[in-house]
């Protein structure tokens, strides 16, 4: 059946009018954080020394936290050298489904790597791996679910670019879609524990190699500066029952308050580590620095952030680097700006329909050559996919 | 281009009983040229001939969006051109094919299959191809696109190899394309706009 047109129109002005009174709200708090932002930009050392002891009263932080230049330092894109490489992983998957007659997972990983300089068409690769049968079922005895599946797609995506970026001319730069470390969280510590390690390691490798890896994060929706003035204004005693989830400053997005300060483009903000202690112990993990940089076109600024290790911003030359490279990377694409490598490792990566059919089929025609059971699609399965022949989301 | 003869530059993608069209990759794509005689092998050992009588080139919205861009980088332009799937697409009509050794300047009896390969013939064959003339009506049929070009692209194909296969000009120089003009004069003698539009093109040739 089509929506309720009418039940839709009806909720509109109700619905406008809070978006209204919240932009408000938001415009109210966005003064305030940037006043403090202009009245703490040089004070670095004086709010690292606050986070420091923040970090040891309070269970969680998560905040933006100065490196080395003032909050609104901002500084244009340089010159590109003649000669680099840039290459790009992107990945995509077929989640395992009890409703569907197999249950599997394949997580494609689309890697494409250009030498710039050299004007040869760039190399590329799909790696596509069909999760081993022992993964695909937690200790509980249930499937994996699409956060598992998204983590190891993560990971598949680093270990594949450790291993495209080896042999590569220098300097080399690696790009993924989304935040440089892994976040998600896994029902097993252990697990968890040993995939951050894993993560750890694969940067390990290649910052042995000095290569470059950044994470590109597209409209990014962070608060990371409301979060470290939110921070800032507690009282010792109240970091000490710090809850990030009742912020008073909230609301404010980074790239929202940047965007006053970033009016050319290509310009970049200044370096801040995301600093994040977490409530769990955990092994040591991945420190990332990141900048925003202003991808738009003038009068029209559009914000991106760019996550990298730590060890970048200790060597200003390879800041530069990795800042003229990805600005005139996102360049490429008119109108959208996005870095043109990442879109086309997504391209290389996405799994469509006919594809997902076929390695279907490629299963069940082993399952019957082995004499297994190919499993039977749910009732519900079967109506969905009859329905859904008609409808744009499931 | 004794190097190319032997390149297939594309797979079949569909066909009838008059033409068939194949898909191929734009570097395949720079051997074969409007009006080039072409060919696919069978299975069962017969070839089916026919002519290129167009080639076009999809974009899509990366294109797109990448075109509207002033300046590219070379890696970024041969990614584009020879890496991504654009679908570039080879028109061919259908002119005769070669059934147990003799050539037929007719329609055979049923088309290629997908995916068969389409490879370029060379001036062998070319010319051995084009000696009988009686092929050319299969041309004059073509309703969709300005056949005097793909005329006039397909002789100066097929005279440039009959004087290279022919050096030592053992027949009267001309002999071939005169006798093709004349065979188009007969086949167009009731289509006096049509044959002033098909000369007038091959008088480019003339001069040549």
């Amino acid at each position: 059946m089509p929506i309720n047109y009418a039940q839709v129109q009806d909720s509109l002005e109700d619905y406008t009018r809070k978006v209204k009174n919240r932009e408000d709200q938001r415009d109210e708090v966005e003064v305030a954080l940037w006043q403090q932002l202009e009245q703490q930009s040089e004070n670095i050392e004086g709010i690292k020394a606050r986070l420091d002891v923040a970090a040891r009263i309070a269970k969680s932080l998560y905040c933006a936290k100065p490196v080395n230049e003032a909050l609104l330092f901002h500084k244009a894109a340089g010159k590109l050298p003649p000669n680099y490489t840039l290459i790009a992983a992107d990945g995509s998957q077929i989640a395992p489904n009890r409703h569907k007659a197999l249950e599997y997972c394949v997580i494609n990983v689309g890697l494409i790597s250009a030498e710039m300089g050299s004007g040869k068409e760039p190399a590329f690769e799909i790696q596509s791996n069909l999760l081993d049968y022992d993964q695909l079922v937690t200790e509980d005895g249930f499937l994996i679910g699409e956060q598992q599946v998204s983590l190891l797609r993560d990971l598949s995506e680093r270990q594949a670019l450790a291993e495209f970026s080896r042999g590569k001319g220098k300097p080399i730069l690696t790009m993924t879609d989304g935040l440089l470390d892994i976040y998600q969280r896994l029902e097993s510590p252990e697990e968890q524990q040993k995939l951050q390690q894993e993560v750890l390691s694969l940067h390990r490798e290649m910052e042995a190699q000095e290569v470059i890896t950044v994470g590109y994060i597209d409209k990014p929706g962070s608060e990371l500066i409301g979060r470290l003035f939110d921070i800032l204004g507690k009282s010792d005693e109240e970091l000490a029952r710090y809850n990030e989830k009742q912020r008073s400053i909230r609301g404010v997005s980074d790239a929202r308050l940047f965007k006053n300060l970033l009016r050319q483009p290509g310009e970049r903000s200044a370096i801040f580590e995301a600093f994040n202690k977490s409530r769990d112990k955990q092994a040591p993990r991945l420190v990332v620095h990141f900048f925003f940089l202003n991808i738009g076109v003038e009068g029209a600024p559009y914000l991106a952030r760019v996550e990298f290790p730590a060890w970048v911003s200790a060597r200003p030359e390879l800041v530069d680097l990795l800042h003229a490279v990805v600005y005139v990377d996102t360049q490429v694409l008119a109108g959208h700006p996005y870095p043109y490598l990442l879109l086309r490792a997504h391209e290389l990566a996405i799994i469509n329909f006919a594809e997902y059919t076929d390695v279907e089929a490629m299963l069940m025609q082993k399952f019957e050559e082995e004499g297994l059971n190919v499993g039977q699609i749910s009732n519900k399965q079967y109506g969905k996919d009859q329905v859904g022949r008609r409808t744009h989301a499931k | 281009m004794q190097n190319d003869l032997k390149i297939p530059i594309g797979k079949l993608l569909r066909a009838d009983a008059s033409s068939f069209v194949a898909g191929c990759r734009v570097h395949e794509l720079e051997a074969p040229a409007l009006g080039a005689l072409v060919k696919v092998k069978l299975r069962d050992g017969a070839e089916i001939y026919g002519l290129i009588s167009n080639i076009t080139i999809q974009d899509d919205g990366l294109v797109r969006q990448i075109a509207s861009r002033g300046t590219l980088s070379p890696e970024y332009e041969a990614d584009n051109r020879y890496n991504r799937n654009l679908p570039v697409e080879i028109f061919v009509l259908t002119v005769g094919f070669r059934q147990a050794g003799i050539l037929f300047q007719r329609l055979p009896p049923r088309p290629p299959f997908s995916l068969d390969a389409l490879w370029l013939c060379d001036e062998h064959e070319l010319c051995d191809f084009t000696d009988n003339p009686a092929y050319l009506r299969h041309i004059l049929r073509v309703q969709d696109q300005p056949l005097e070009e793909l005329l006039v692209s397909h002789l100066a194909q097929a005279k440039a190899a009959h004087e290279v296969m022919d050096p030592q000009r053992t027949n009267a120089e001309g002999e071939w394309y005169s006798k093709t003009c004349k065979a188009l004069i007969a086949y167009l003698r009731d289509d006096y706009e049509l044959m002033a539009r098909v000369l007038n093109a091959l008088g480019e040739l003339e001069t040549k």
